[in-house]
């Protein structure tokens, strides 16, 4: 039982990358949510400059794979005079790559929700605002939740890619152990196993949260 | 201190090859996959259990761990099992293996998708189960693939950047000797991403053409 | 064009030479019509007519291109008039509080209870305190005879009474002025009965309406001036009773005749003697 013990004594280690793998997750999700947001809404828009804008920024950033866009903030910007620190630098990334797929999420959810709903909410005399927060979203809540639940286990598989530019996140103590226990696999299976759990854990709490909203309406 | 224009002129050949062998791994990797896909579909949705169940561990391990972590298994951790790979075969075992999971959701999905009430009209109208497959099943279930293929391809290609973390002279690779040659990184790493845009332009362009003609009877 | 009840006043809604494409369609041509304070209008006409987009332009769901709509004291400008500018939110959310529209398809918010979807307007767009819209709403929930559905969802609903709730949470917000999109044409046949009794009651009390409907019965006992619609534009107006027994335009008569002989009501009168052939076989 050598690997248990080897387990043992990287687990403390291995789970404070855990810690900042989800930090990482919270910060890059929190933003993804928010641009997202406002990138369905641009992309629905009835100024056709916005919506260009929109789409156009979502297909360059969709083309570029999450990784370019990492270091070429990471290293690429300290030539413009822009240093961030890793943290910063990939979770601003990694938000603002995952907003253009939020923003299609929510977009598809809006769209989803009948031209009758508006309607009837502007005939009542309600505010585009009021429309949107009382009327439309509550009613995306059940078709959003399952493509956005898989785009966060997405995501907190993506942070391990801070790996290269040395952020000390899960992936980057695995890598560590790895190089310095000759016993890669061991510790690989180990960092497989804990992101394995996060994504789990992650789709079955918001499934369950799911499935009591939608037995609530 | 070199300008920018003239990192772009040093540089561009340099990145056109690491650009070939982007798309070399990338395309014999997706071959690969697409094969693994179809297999994996046939044996999901096969009637023998422990068939399924293995095609079913298999999707879910690959979507369930980070794409890095896959790559440093296949490259690093077989050493400790005296399996020493070339960056290349790691790079290309990597990918077909990757791109299968997602290949055999694909293809499960497209047959799934077509509805037993089509089969069942067709064979009322007494077609055989040969033309039932090839005028209705098929047709529909290409409908759902197609578009989804094309959509594929520019995530592996995007997947592809990770090999550079294994030695792989891709196109990061490159301009990243590039960096420590020269200090100009924003240029440098500005060009790769440039490069994968122009590379992935043409398939999202088929891709949304594909889904346009597909929307006509979908 | 006289109209049935001449009192005098303003009209509660004027609308002159409205014009209304989508996209190089044109679906409603030249539409020029008066309501006075009081008065029941009904629209009929084959579907396609414009019946439905003539109501959304009068509360301003969709904009049109040229003529105006006077509206309770605003005015609204088609988008190629001179004078034309958009209509600022204030005056939208004025004219739409004091116009309650009933739609084809109920269009009930399904995430709220029946509660919650007739006041949600009064407490979000009038300020009104929780307690005063919820009594309100129990007041006209009672008038419509579902009180004890107060608490269910729409989907639990059938759908003569989910156009029931869907009248009192326009009536919630006290209009002055109603508008029914064809309420009863999404309604298996059996549940049409009580939704026309209440849009009936409305119309004794003298509330302001306009009215697309197939319920030509209904339009002949309920409305004071009848408007037939063919072809996107106004054929023929007038007294309810004049234009669905004896029309003067021959497509009105045509029309008339599809729909009664469908509905086994009696036919209009005096038809031409090749008509009659028609009615009877």
């Amino acid at each position: 039982m050598k690997i248990l013990r080897l387990w043992e004594h990287y687990l403390p280690r291995f789970l404070h990358g855990t810690l900042i793998t989800l930090e990482l997750t919270a910060a890059a999700l929190a933003l993804a949510v928010a641009l997202g947001f406002l990138t369905a809404l641009a992309r629905m828009s009835r100024q056709g400059l916005l919506r260009g804008v929109a789409s156009t920024y979502i297909e360059i950033i969709r083309a570029t794979p999450v990784l370019v866009l990492i270091i070429l903030a990471y290293y690429g910007l300290p030539q413009a005079g822009i240093v961030l620190p890793g943290f910063v630098a990939a979770s601003g990334v990694l938000g603002i790559f995952y907003a253009t797929i939020y923003g299609e999420i929510f977009r598809g959810g809006i769209e989803g929700v009948g031209r009758g709903q508006t309607e009837a909410a502007q005939a009542l005399g309600l505010t585009p605002s009021t429309t949107m927060r009382r009327v439309i979203l509550p009613q995306t809540v059940t078709t959003i939740l399952p493509p956005a639940t898989n785009a966060a286990a997405d995501l907190v598989k993506d942070t391990s890619l801070v790996v290269t530019i040395a952020v000390a996140d899960l992936m980057y103590h695995a890598y560590g152990a790895a190089s310095t226990t000759f016993l890669p696999m061991d510790m690989f299976a180990l960092a497989g196993i804990l992101y394995f759990l996060i994504c789990y854990l992650l789709s079955h709490v918001l499934r369950r949260w799911e499935f009591a909203y939608a037995q609530r309406h | 201190m070199t300008s920018a224009v003239q990192v772009v002129q040093l540089y561009s050949g340099s990145l056109a090859r690491g650009a070939v062998v982007t798309v070399e791994v990338t395309a014999a990797a997706t071959a690969v996959a697409l094969g693994i896909g179809v297999i994996g579909a046939a044996a999901r949705l096969a009637p023998l259990r422990p068939l399924v169940a293995l095609a079913t561990a298999y999707v879910e391990t690959v979507r369930g761990t980070p794409q890095i972590l896959q790559l440093f298994v296949i490259y690093f951790g077989l050493t400790q099992f005296h399996i020493i790979l070339h960056p290349m075969q790691a790079a290309f075992i990597w990918l077909a293996l990757y791109g299968g999971a997602y290949a055999v959701e694909i293809f499960r999905a497209g047959i799934a998708g077509v509805a037993g009430g089509q089969r069942e009209a067709a064979r009322a109208l007494g077609l055989s189960a040969g033309s039932t497959f090839r005028r209705v099943v098929l047709p529909q279930a290409v409908a759902v693939v197609l578009p989804a293929l094309t959509s594929f391809l520019v995530l592996q290609l995007k997947a592809s950047s990770l090999i550079y973390t294994i030695g792989v002279p891709d196109i990061m690779y490159r301009m990243r000797l590039g960096v420590n040659t020269i200090a100009q990184p924003l240029v440098l790493y500005g060009m790769a991403a440039v490069a994968y845009i122009l590379l992935n332009w043409p398939l999202t362009r088929l891709g949304a053409m594909l889904e346009r003609r597909v929307a006509l009877y979908r | 064009m006289p109209n049935a009840t001449e009192t005098g006043r303003e009209p509660a809604i004027a609308v002159r030479g409205l014009c209304k494409r989508f996209a190089k369609q044109s679906v409603l041509e030249d539409v020029t019509l008066d309501i006075q304070p009081g008065e029941v209008v009904a629209v009929i006409g084959p579907s396609g007519a414009g019946k439905s987009t003539l109501l959304r332009c009068v509360n301003y769901l969709q904009p049109f291109e040229s003529g105006r709509i006077d509206v309770l004291g605003h005015r609204l400008t088609g988008t190629r008039e001179a004078e034309y500018r958009r209509p600022p939110h204030a005056t939208l959310v004025e004219i739409r509080t004091h116009i309650g529209m009933v739609f084809q398809t109920f269009n009930l918010f399904p995430h709220l209870t029946v509660l919650q979807n007739i006041t949600l307007a009064p407490t979000e767009v009038l300020h009104r305190p929780r307690a005063e819209a919820e009594a309100t709403a129990m007041e006209l929930l009672g008038r419509v005879g579902l009180r004890d559905k107060a608490s269910a969802y729409p989907r639990r609903l059938s759908g003569g009474q989910q156009q029931r709730v869907a009248i009192c949470r326009a009536l919630a917000m006290q209009p002055q002025v109603m508008l029914f999109d064809e309420p009863t044409s999404m309604l298996d046949p059996e549940l049409v009965g009580d939704v026309l009794a209440v849009i009936r009651e409305l119309a004794e009390e003298g509330m302001t309406m306009l009215l697309a409907t197939h319920e030509m019965s209904f339009a002949r006992d309920v409305a004071d001036t009848v408007v037939f619609m063919a072809e996107r534009r106004i054929v023929e107006r007038g007294p309810a009773r004049e234009v669905l027994t004896s029309p003067r335009e021959p497509r009105t008569r045509s029309f008339l005749r599809r729909v009664l002989l469908q509905e086994g009501d009696d036919a209009p009168d005096a038809p031409p003697a090749a008509d009659s052939e028609a009615v009877r076989s």
